[in-house]
């Protein structure tokens, strides 16, 4: 059991000299999550993840995938990145501009690990819907057809473990939308171990389980993404929106008003319908900005979700903001409030209130 | 004459454009990835044709292809015949003559190339090799061509070299430039001006082909 559980995993122990910093990292990632790697820019991540593929050639130290080992300067070892079996999805698209789409996506399949089953073609280019594309040279192609086009000529290559660097950095919200549940089944539906580069909350949030946090070159927190993100001063990024996670169970749909019931600890939630079966376990994504804290529950409003809180902590924000964190069981909301609003609503540490919120994103897990 | 010139001349240019690229290709990648602080002395190297007087680097070869030197007694040794006043002796001269003219622009086109396609080739499982064949030469097509034909041209109008080492032996080493150079000094100005008129059109054409290929490129990232 403790050999099977060994041979899941990634093992790093690694330096990278950097001008400002060296990158060094040491830690096992069990490989059956989706891993996040958070920080601030120049923090190091994409320098981990380079270093993962093999792409920092200054890099030392040592690096075991399962029982293959990808590098160790000690022994003189270095497995070149193209014997490395990894699929990396980079910030921007990439794609051979003398090839034409399916000149890109036949590159792939080409050289894919003929040992390792790789990805049905018809099924990964329906799945990332770029049929209608294939035919095309890649020059007038919109940023989101060539992420994608990315993604599947990746996915073609039948990698055995998948890097991703900001995959969503460079699209706008609409591509994002389109290709953010493609990015979550490839891990689901074709169990391959990924590890996604991201400074976004909501990127991490929706598409990571656990996550790594590197702070100038080292490794400041590994934890549940549920955990971390829900912790504001964890991953304190004064740019990043923040947000709360909570997880819950589909009950059942409400056909007459298009909704689909939640249930998160006893609590009834509802959102719009989602195509979801009963049973299902789904990751909610609250921003802290679309959150309000109400005193009593007897007032009328048009907002479906509220719950039954303790206020945890209240902490300044800036001059004029708080965050308010949130207690519904085991699981925590944040809240951005204006101080007038503390102050006004008298809010306290300990206090029975309830929180009223719009659901925003929903994730299948 | 003027048929064995004109064919010799052909001859030599193919020739020393065939060789040009498959010296000039490995050359050029590995200066332009090239780190080391002896970069600018193998780049001066390589353009002294561009600066020197042919007639230095004739003297020079001339003096290499000697029997009484190492080169040039290797050559006798491997063939039985002379480097000096012969057709190999004038490849040799050309690809040297030539060689900035093929490896300045694939060095540029290189240093352009888009490092980040190199590792996404790799991330896809393409080996050095695989990477440089199927990535690196596909998207360098336009300086390649503009490199050969530079080269073809260049090589078809080099006159002081070859008339330090090759001399002016019919079918050997008399090329159109000096088949015209020796028409005009036995004063047969009709040949003369046939082979002048007719090298005049040639680099006219060879040199609207190479800007042609040159425009494209420029814009061709955009509007291909």
């Amino acid at each position: 059991m403790l050999t099977q559980m060994l041979k899941q995993m990634l093992k790093l122990d690694l330096q990278l000299p950097r001008e400002q910093f060296d990158l060094t990292v040491k830690t096992a990632l069990e490989l059956d999550a989706v891993w996040g790697i958070m920080g601030a820019s120049g923090c190091g991540k994409t320098s981990l993840l380079r270093t993962i593929a093999g792409l920092e050639k200054h890099a030392k130290g040592r690096i075991q995938f399962k029982d293959e080992v990808w590098m160790d300067s000690e022994q003189g070892v270095f497995l070149p990145p193209e014997q490395r079996g990894i699929g990396y999805i980079f910030q921007e698209a990439r794609l051979f501009p003398h090839l034409s789409v399916l000149g890109n996506l036949r590159f792939s399949i080409k050289r894919a690990c003929s040992e390792r089953q790789g990805l049905q073609f018809d099924e990964v280019v329906e799945q990332l819907g770029i049929g209608h594309l294939l035919n095309r040279g890649i020059e007038k192609l919109s940023g989101g057809e060539k992420q994608r086009i990315a993604i599947a000529r990746t996915l073609l290559n039948a990698p055995q473990l998948l890097l991703m660097d900001e995959p969503l950095a460079s699209l706008d919200w609409d591509s994002k939308a389109a290709i953010l549940p493609c990015l979550r089944s490839i891990h689901r539906d074709f169990g391959i171990p990924v590890i996604m580069v991201s400074h976004s909350r909501e990127e991490v949030a929706r598409l990571a389980d656990q996550v790594l946090l590197l702070h100038r070159g080292a490794v400041t927190a590994k934890d549940q993404s549920q955990v971390l993100l829900n912790n504001a001063m964890a991953v304190d990024d004064q740019h990043e929106p923040l947000l709360s996670m909570l997880e819950a169970e589909v009950v059942g749909h409400d056909k007459n008003y298009g909704l689909t019931v939640l249930n998160a600890q006893g609590n009834e939630l509802q959102v719009h319908e989602a195509g979801l079966e009963p049973g299902a376990t789904v990751r909610m994504i609250v921003p802290a900005h679309e959150v309000s804290i109400v005193l009593d529950d007897f007032s009328d409003t048009s907002v479906l979700n509220r719950l039954p809180v303790i206020i945890e902590s209240i902490q300044a924000r800036d001059d004029w903001h708080q965050l308010v964190t949130l207690c519904t069981g085991e699981q925590k909301l944040m809240v951005m409030v204006t101080r007038k609003s503390v102050d006004r609503l008298q809010l306290k540490v300990g206090m029975k209130v309830f929180a009223h919120f719009k659901a925003c994103g929903l994730e299948v897990i | 004459m003027l048929t064995t010139a004109i064919w010799l001349t052909i001859k030599l240019a193919l020739t020393t454009t065939l060789l040009l690229m498959l010296a000039g290709i490995p050359l050029a990648w590995k200066l332009a990835n090239m780190k080391s602080r002896w970069r600018p002395l193998i780049e001066a190297f390589v353009g002294l044709p561009l600066v020197l007087p042919p007639t230095v680097l004739g003297f020079y070869l001339l003096i290499a292809f000697s029997p009484e030197n190492t080169l040039g007694q290797w050559w006798v040794d491997l063939t039985g015949s002379t480097l000096a006043f012969s057709f190999s002796g004038l490849v040799v001269a050309s690809v040297l003559y030539s060689l900035p003219f093929v490896v300045q622009p694939l060095q540029r086109a290189f240093e352009q190339l888009d490092h980040g396609l190199l590792e996404a080739a790799a991330m896809l499982g393409a080996s050095r090799l695989d990477r440089f064949m199927n990535i690196v030469l596909p998207n360098a097509l336009r300086a390649l061509l503009l490199a050969a034909c530079m080269g073809f041209a260049h090589t078809v109008g080099e006159f002081g070299v070859v008339l330090m080492i090759g001399g002016n032996i019919p079918g050997e080493t008399q090329v159109l430039s000096i088949a015209l150079y020796d028409a005009v000094e036995t004063q047969q100005f009709d040949q003369a001006h046939t082979m002048a008129a007719g090298l005049l059109v040639f680099a006219l054409l060879m040199l609207v082909a190479l800007y042609s290929i040159d425009k494209r490129q420029g814009s061709g990232v955009s509007s291909h």
